[in-house]
């Protein structure tokens, strides 16, 4: 410690230690404000998958309670007017077995879009079939549907969440886009499964929608492809929209 | 806030004391010691007091012993022996309770952002000013004898004072605007 060069390094040392000091803090700072943001969006992430289990749950309850309760009764109801106005020669009495036809052909057709009985059983493909079929018969829409396979290997809930996605866009299309025309396509390129719907709408697009506080529908399709790992991707056309979703299998 | 006072009270002392009147220092800062180290431990006392509370009252009667000590090497004419002394174990209270609020802050994660604490900067001002001096009063008898190079070795306690006293003035700011 005699010589002068021992108490510069002392100096440097003193010095060096309070800038490593100051750096140190800095990192930590940074180190926690990353942590708390993995930690803020693993937790959104985790609400984002509960709720939409429970949303797939309660769709399934409440489809279940109107088809095996309230269709069973109106159906009932319905063959008992029948027996009771077997002799009723009265039209405007008639008309009430009609109305009840009616009414339990609406109650199927809520079921229906509240959760597809087919979905669970049948797979996906069987479901989007089946659901153009309905769309065609209640709008007077062209839709054309192109399928590589008749069976997808992918797991109910994926099915579930891709078909809530279609439904969506397609219903979007007719409702905002006034498309009269719809072309569906399941291809499969590599370990990839796209989903491509096109129409002859009005074109939107549809991350600057995103960000209108009234598109719910277009931010529910967000967090769904979010949930199921999927990517999607507006193609640009000069009529009309191309939205394809792109799902590693 | 104490330590905030105190260390108010001590530059205007240094001014008025040491430059106008030229009073010898060395009694303020066996004083000042005693009072940085009950400012320093009423802050982390607040902070503390119901989780270490057992560790508080330890530290409590370690630093007191160790000042009763310093008061036997108290000489009026080198007061740096005494000081370097005190000097240890405030560096090892300061580093203790630091690492702690750190520890807590990463394990609860309850702050949204560091940075608008005014403890985070009490906190980093204190573990910044001790872990820069703590080597230099350690070592400040020896290089005050070789009296040629203490004045440039002195920066650096000035350097950390300086670290200090601008996260204490942003601590106290975020204090007003909280």
């Amino acid at each position: 410690m005699e010589n002068g060069a021992g108490i510069k390094l002392f100096f440097w040392t003193g010095t060096a230690i309070i800038l490593l000091s100051v750096f140190g803090i800095i990192l930590m700072v940074l180190i926690y404000r990353n942590k708390l943001y993995l930690m803020k969006k693993k937790e959104s992430e985790t609400l984002l998958k509960v709720s939409l289990e429970t949303e797939k749950k309660e769709r399934k309850r409440i489809a279940s309670d109107l088809h095996d309760c309230v269709n069973g009764d109106i159906s009932a109801m319905k063959n008992y007017l029948g027996l009771l106005l077997r002799k009723e020669t009265d039209d405007f009495k008639k008309d009430i077995i009609l109305e009840l036809g009616k009414t339990l052909s609406n109650i199927e057709n809520i079921s229906y879009n509240l959760m597809p009985p087919t979905l669970h059983f049948l797979g996906l493909i069987s479901t989007l079939k089946g659901y153009f079929e309905r769309v065609r018969k209640w709008n007077s829409i062209i839709i054309d549907e192109d399928y590589y396979s008749e069976n997808i290997s992918v797991s109910s809930s994926v099915s579930y969440e891709l078909f809530r996605v279609i439904q969506e866009l397609t219903t979007n299309m007719i409702k905002h886009g006034k498309a009269t025309r719809i072309n569906f396509a399941v291809l499969k390129k590599k370990n990839t499964l796209i989903f491509e719907v096109s129409d002859n709408g009005t074109s939107f697009d549809f991350q600057k929608s995103l960000s209108d506080p009234y598109g719910m529908g277009l931010k529910n399709i967000i967090s769904r492809i979010k949930h199921i790992n999927a990517r999607l991707t507006q193609i640009k056309n000069e009529k009309g929209n191309t939205i394809e979703i792109h799902l590693k299998m | 806030m104490p330590f905030v006072w105190l260390i108010f009270i001590a530059t205007l002392y240094e001014i008025i004391a040491t430059f106008l009147f030229k009073i010898n220092t060395a009694y303020w800062f066996q004083l000042y010691s005693l009072l940085e180290f009950l400012t320093i431990y009423y802050f982390f006392y607040k902070l503390f007091h119901f989780t270490y509370n057992k560790t508080l009252k330890l530290f409590l009667a370690l630093l007191i012993s160790v000042y009763v000590i310093s008061l036997f090497f108290l000489d009026a004419n080198n007061i740096l022996i005494s000081e370097a002394i005190n000097r240890i174990p405030i560096t090892i209270f300061s580093f203790t309770f630091s690492f702690i609020w750190f520890k807590e802050l990463f394990n609860k994660m309850e702050i949204e952002n560091p940075l608008n604490y005014p403890t985070f900067y009490f906190v980093s001002g204190l573990a910044i000013y001790y872990s820069g001096t703590s080597i230099l009063f350690l070592i400040s008898s020896i290089i005050f004898e070789s009296d040629s190079y203490f004045y440039n070795f002195w920066t650096v306690n000035v350097l950390a004072t300086l670290f200090l006293r601008i996260f204490l003035i942003i601590g106290v700011w975020k204090m007003e605007r909280e």
